[in-house]
């Protein structure tokens, strides 16, 4: 039976490869791993059972975007994000983006959950983490 | 230190949950999870390490947009998540034009097939590969 084993990556797009990487590999700490040659501009990283993929697109809109960083507040489709289960409380990744100048919020869903954006814009969730479980 | 030590969930936005709910847990087979009481409508899968978050918004256009199945040629909305799925490339694409899901398969070099859900987010279905770190 074709069915999915497992959420192999996560692309997002940017419009500036050094930026993606100072802020996934520096300050998110991700390990960036080999990427073929696609032909196009990007740059993966690996994350345990996960890749994070980034490619580059010209002629998008950059940078941070000015909207809400509550996902419910966010137009169309920009509620959308990748989250992270960082290491270390809620408190210190607070105060670890605090010290890099990126603006963030805390989750209003009762989640272990902060907010922000990536440097393009994209939202990005940083939590402590949780499991649940299957329904039936 | 505060750093990612794994990807925890990818979040999507859709218009229809009972057709999120078909594509994610009928068509590409993934297991519902317990949601807690948040106040928005939504609906959660689990995959292995990771979780699938889907958010219902309402005002979202909904339906499959007329956007090209190629990655590259979509802007920003070239973003998608990716999974990994029992079978080859063949009976993935089996599976799709069974359940007339549109889909191209992918001109990376990579075991890539691309389609969107329902409410157009841009998915991938792969069968697997692993990248090396960098620094190995």
């Amino acid at each position: 039976m074709v069915k999915a084993k497992l959420i192999h990556h996560q692309l997002l797009v940017v419009d500036d490869l050094e930026k993606a990487r100072d802020f996934f590999g520096r300050i998110l700490g991700i390990t960036e791993i080999k990427r073929p040659n696609t032909g196009r501009a990007g740059l993966w990283f690996g994350c345990l059972s996960n890749e994070l993929h980034i490619s580059v697109r010209t002629g998008i809109k950059g940078g941070r975007t000015g909207m809400s960083l509550q996902p419910n507040e966010r137009p169309e489709k920009e509620g959308r994000h990748v989250a992270f289960t960082m290491d270390g409380s809620l408190d210190d990744i607070a105060k670890h983006l605090e010290v890099e100048g990126v603006p963030y919020v805390r989750g209003t869903a009762g989640l272990p959950q902060i907010f922000c954006e990536d440097p393009a814009g994209n939202l990005i969730e940083l939590n402590t983490g949780w499991k649940q479980e299957t329904i039936g | 230190m505060v750093r990612a030590k794994h990807i925890h969930h990818m979040n999507i936005v859709v218009n229809d949950l009972e057709k999120a709910r078909d594509f994610y847990g009928r068509i590409l087979g993934l297991p519902a999870i317990k949601r807690p009481n948040i106040a928005q409508p939504g609906l959660w899968f689990g995959c292995e390490a990771n979780e699938l978050h889907i958010s219902f918004r309402q005002e979202l256009k909904g339906g499959r947009t007329n956007l090209s199945l190629h990655g590259q040629e979509r802007g920003k909305e070239g973003r998608h998540v990716a999974f990994t799925m029992d079978g080859s490339l063949d009976d993935i694409a089996t599976h799709l034009e069974a359940e007339s899901v549109p889909y191209v398969r992918g001109t990376a070099g990579l075991p890539q097939i691309f389609c969107e859900d329902p409410s157009g987010n841009f998915i991938e279905l792969n069968t697997g590969w692993y990248q090396a770190p960098l620094s190995s």
